[in-house]
């Protein structure tokens, strides 16, 4: 049973942070990345692999891509900030964006670098962090919290922007690489949800 | 349950071994964060915080203070400890902050990918580290350097905060360039004009409006656009209940509608108007005896159509009044005037009978209406002559001079200047300032002005030489200049482009490299000065927020940055240069980008914080408080110093007959080998001989003719522009309608209901402005606020590619239309200013 759990959440740590990775600007290690991903989305949603090929991908198609979609320099066609989905002003660093930072702050973290808090791949690493701290918790209370703070941070961020936001990537995409993301994200999430909730 | 932890964490290492270092996971450390980092967490929870800046949305530069709550701007009010702006702070203000945390600013360095440049060729940017990014742009100044080009380096500059001159001035003086180019001309130089060559003031003026009674403007709109907005906008209720206002303008504008008049003059026609009101004041006898003198009988032979002789009127603080007289204004009667400004007779002698009357206590402001024009510059001379006549110059209620302020100028970069450097800045700037047509004679020195729109001119011609790699900053000329193609046509041509801006623009998108950079208001360090009030203030920029971007500030760090890749690669004089810009509290000299940014402001700005160095003004103990407070005053204004100590001009005096102007346009013909008249009708004046150098009236010079192109083109700014730079924030749409005439959501042409009637124009009809020069798009509204064979449009909308809510569709259509694709690339060329308004006529067409 704690072997399960450790089993699942490992592979769960995983998934949250390569897709961190992957809405980070594209490194040369995606086609390896996706690889890893695959072995891990396979043990733990197996529905979710037909998300994933193996291509290779060139990292120049991957970068025009993700510039147009996420960093523009003219227009973001699919932002990948919480508040542009949960405020009405098209702004980043909302309410929202503060609320996210907040929690951070109050789990002993700090946002490192040039980093917009409730960009998503800022906010999948935090779950990732807060499911290692589930590994590592020493009793049952402590993993209890820190899945319910997986559970919170879910309910009250991620999921609630993260289908609008796939939905535009999969409408904006260009390249397979991020089609694919789109779907997968968007899948995985809403598996995470469901499993959390049983 | 020590077990399990065991279990736990062994079995989570034994997972992540051998693929873990694939995402940075390495096998002792099972965490492995990017986005974060564990340090000591910030304690929240304890409010906010009220911090001093500078607002740049307009060239008022108001001291203001940002509420800060975790790092988070909030809002923004005027900074109370302002002598200037008195704690007020205009909605231009309020819109900075959807600028800040506008999704589309830049956020990384990025390259293009695209190699070919045009208005149809997506650039393909990818992002870059800063390390590539200052490498590729070091290697291309390295290269000029090394085949001794350094002339064909280019720095653009747009808006600016006074550290301007470590990135515009010395670093281009450094590398060896002569081509620092300015944005002065496109903004409002011709309104110097005046000043200078009647009182000797290349500047802008401040206006004692508590202790006027009489305030005629001449297209400028003080309650909504430039200077000093939100002073004027807090005093102008108090103005209104002891002063009378009358404004002169072809459109209502925002002042115009609280006027007691409204005088919609022909555009262009503002010389002819104060002409005749100066004819006026003469002839009643209301002029200044203190300042201008009297006949020596006492008696006022100014008499309408009479010659004078010069020997009959002793003249006091003023030059060539009589010549003024005989040469021009003898028979500018009102009757002359209403007929080629199109107003009414009684109106003309009402407002200079009412002007007059005010005595030293009436003001004449100059705005940029009358005088961005072709022969504007005489318009600037005739509307500020006004200010002498009735002696209200440096005057208690009258226009007043900047007071003085005391901060210092960075090093000077000579002894850092190579031969290589020496001889490349000796070759001719590249927007032909100085040519027989563009005399440009800032403060009498010909050539000595800029023509920013002409450079681009000068890259498509390669006259004087081609252009191989440039820099701009805070600038979008592709969009603000008139005839806005021929800079596609100009930034296509240039090799090698950086932008350095916050908001990728239609300049971007002919550049090779994007820097970005940080908010002025809310993430840089600078200085600013203005006056106001009777005072002059130092308003400090300040990084107030946290920033989450990668972004640096243009004007310190990004030189720096340049001047160490240079240094790397053998070239180190400029950076030893700017290791001279000591911290004058701890003596070190910088050695990294952010100490450079902020020494160099201490630097600057020394003489008003280090008591030691004191010289007047407010007085502060240490930088730190100074830093706090965010603003330094002066002392208050010294009313008719001038008056006893003279006026900068030739003679000393206030000149109606201007000697200044005469030793000016003599320098510069002599320069060609011709005459003065030659130069004049190169430079599209009508004016020859004795006239040139009074105030005097130029028919305007307005491009198309009356049959094909029925209405003249009225361009005006919108009050939510800050300087073009918020056309990607909501509140800029949401709230359009503070421009009288405009609405919400929309960009708004306005015509008369007669011309409407007569060319069946209706309210919402979807029109094309078309001109010689080139058609916009927008929409049509019947307005009683503009003068009948006019249409009036807000600058502003049209962009093409500024970000989500600029444009219709991304790089293709633009929202609104952009008033300079209709505008001719035209000029005032004794000023070097471009020619905005009363310069193009358009025809309409039902779309």
């Amino acid at each position: 049973m704690i072997q399960d759990i450790l089993k699942t959440n490992t592979n769960r740590a995983y998934v949250y942070k390569i897709l961190s990775e992957f809405y980070n600007s594209p490194q040369e290690n995606v086609t390896e990345l996706g690889t890893v991903l695959k072995t891990k989305a396979e043990s733990l949603y197996p529905q979710l692999i037909i998300h994933i090929n193996g291509h290779n991908f060139e990292r120049n198609s991957l970068l025009l891509d993700f510039s147009r979609l996420f960093l523009g320099p003219f227009k973001l066609l699919s932002p990948p900030y919480g508040s542009l989905y949960l405020e009405k002003n098209s702004q980043i660093m909302g309410e929202s964006t503060m609320d996210a930072l907040k929690i951070y702050w109050k789990n002993g973290l700090q946002i490192e670098g040039n980093r917009i808090p409730d960009h998503i791949s800022v906010e999948l690493e935090f779950i990732y962090f807060l499911i290692i701290k589930e590994i590592e918790s020493d009793d049952d209370e402590d993993m209890n919290t820190f899945r319910d703070k997986q559970k919170i941070f879910l309910k009250q961020h991620l999921a609630r922007w993260v289908f609008s936001f796939t939905k535009s990537l999969s409408e904006n995409a260009k390249t397979e690489f991020y089609k694919n993301l789109a779907h997968f994200t968007r899948d995985f999430i809403k598996a995470e949800i469901t499993w959390m909730n049983e | 349950m020590e077990n399990k932890t065991e279990l736990s964490r062994r079995n989570f290492i034994k997972n992540t071994a051998g693929i873990g270092a694939v995402v940075g996971l390495s096998a002792g450390l099972p965490l492995s964060l990017k986005a974060f980092s564990q340090k000591k967490t910030k304690i929240t929870g304890n409010g906010g915080e009220w911090k001093s800046t500078t607002c740049q949305g307009c060239t008022s530069w108001c001291s203001v203070q940002v509420y800060v709550e975790d790092g988070r701007a909030i809002k923004v009010r005027g900074n109370p400890n302002s002598k200037v702006n008195l704690g007020k702070a205009c909605v231009r203000s309020h819109l900075a902050l959807q600028q800040v945390y506008d999704p589309d600013r830049v956020k990384v360095p990025m390259k293009r990918t695209n190699p070919k440049k045009g208005r149809n060729e997506d650039p393909g940017f990818i992002p870059i580290t800063w390390e590539e990014a200052l490498d590729t742009i070091a290697d291309k100044i390295m290269e000029l350097r090394k085949n001794h080009e350094t002339y064909k380096y280019v720095l653009m500059r747009g808006r600016y905060s006074y550290m301007r001159d470590i990135l515009y001035d010395r670093m281009t003086k450094i590398i060896g360039s002569p081509n620092n180019i300015s944005h002065s001309a496109i903004c409002a130089e011709a309104e110097k004009f005046g000043p200078f060559f009647t009182e000797g003031l290349w500047d802008y003026r401040q206006y004692d409006v508590k202790n006027a009674n009489y305030i005629l403007i001449w297209g400028a709109d003080p309650i909504a656009t430039n200077r000093q907005v939100s002073y004027y906008s807090k005093m102008w209720g108090d103005v209104m209940s002891h002063a009378k206002v009358a404004v002169v303008d072809p459109r209502l504008s925002a002042t115009a509608a609280k006027a007691d008049e409204w005088l919609p003059l022909k555009p262009g026609t503002d010389g002819a108007l104060a002409v005749a009101i100066a004819h006026v004041i003469l002839t009643e006898g209301l002029w200044n005896r203190e300042f201008v003198g009297d006949f020596i009988d006492g008696q006022n032979h100014f008499i309408t159509g009479h010659d004078i002789d010069e020997t009959t009127f002793e003249e006091k603080i003023t030059h060539g009044i009589v010549k003024w007289w005989n040469l021009e204004l003898k028979n500018k009667t009102p009757e002359w005037a209403a007929k080629k400004v199109g107003l009414d007779v009684d109106q003309i002698r009402r407002v200079a009978i009412g002007f007059g009357k005010a005595g030293s206590q009436s003001l004449s402001w100059v705005g940029g209406g009358p005088v961005m024009q072709v022969r504007g510059c005489y318009n600037s001379m005739a509307c500020n002559a006004l200010n002498g006549l009735v002696g209200s110059v440096d005057n208690v209620g009258g226009t007043l001079k900047p007071n003085k302020e005391y901060t210092k100028k960075f090093p000077a970069p000579d002894d850092f200047m190579d031969e290589i450097a020496k001889k490349g800045k000796k070759h001719k700037k590249m927007d032909g300032r100085g040519t027989k047509e563009f005399p440009a004679l800032k403060k009498g020195k010909p050539g000595s002005g800029v023509v920013t729109n002409h450079l681009a001119d000068g890259i498509i011609n390669e006259k004087p030489n081609e252009v191989k790699v440039a820099i701009g900053y805070m600038n979008n000329f592709t969009f603000s200049c008139p005839e806005s193609s021929r800079w596609h046509k100009a930034l296509s041509k240039i090799p090698f482009t950086v932008h350095i801006t916050t908001h990728a623009a239609e300049f971007t998108w002919f550049s090779d490299i994007i820097l970005p950079a940080a908010h002025h208001m809310f993430e840089k360090y600078g200085y600013t000065k203005n006056h106001a009030n009777g005072y002059r203030h130092v308003t400090l920029l300040q990084p107030v927020v946290d920033s989450y971007l990668d972004v640096k500030q243009d004007e310190t760090e990004i030189p720096w940055l340049i001047a160490e890749k240079l240094a790397r690669r053998g070239f180190t004089n400029l950076l030893d240069h700017y290791k001279t810009y000591i911290d004058p509290e701890s003596g070190k000299s910088p050695k990294n980008s952010e100490e450079f940014a902020i020494y160099a402001l201490k630097y600057a700005t020394q003489p008003l914080w280090d008591s030691s160095e004191y010289k007047g003004g407010d007085h502060f103990k240490n930088w730190a408080e100074f830093s706090k407070v965010g603003v330094w005053n002066s002392a208050p204004y010294k009313f008719k110093k001038r008056w006893k100590d003279g006026f900068k001009t030739e003679t000393k005096k206030f000149e109606f007959y201007s000697e200044t102007l005469k030793k000016a346009l003599t320098k510069h013909a002599e320069k060609h080998k011709t005459t003065i008249d030659d130069i004049l009708k190169t430079c599209k004046y009508e004016v020859h001989g004795e006239r040139a150098f009074i105030p005097h009236f130029e028919e305007p010079y307005i491009i198309g003719d009356e049959k094909n192109y029925p209405f003249i083109f009225v361009d005006y700014k919108s009050r939510l522009n800050r300087e073009g730079r918020s056309a990607n924030t909501a509140w800029y749409y949401e709230i359009k309608d503070v421009d009288p005439g405009d609405e919400r959501h929309k960009d708004i042409a306005k015509f008369n209901p007669v011309d409407a009637k007569r060319f069946n124009i209706q309210n919402g009809d979807r029109i094309k402005l078309i001109s010689k020069t080139g058609e916009l798009e927008c929409t049509a509204k019947l307005w009683e606020g503009v003068r009948p064979g006019t249409v009036a449009k807000t600058y502003g909308q049209g962009h093409w590619a500024y970000g989500q809510l600029a444009s219709e569709k991304f790089g293709v259509k633009a929202r609104g239309g952009n008033n300079n694709d209709i505008i001719p690339a035209e000029y005032d060329r004794l000023s070097g200013s471009t020619a905005y308004y009363g310069v193009v006529r358009v025809k309409v067409v039902i779309i």
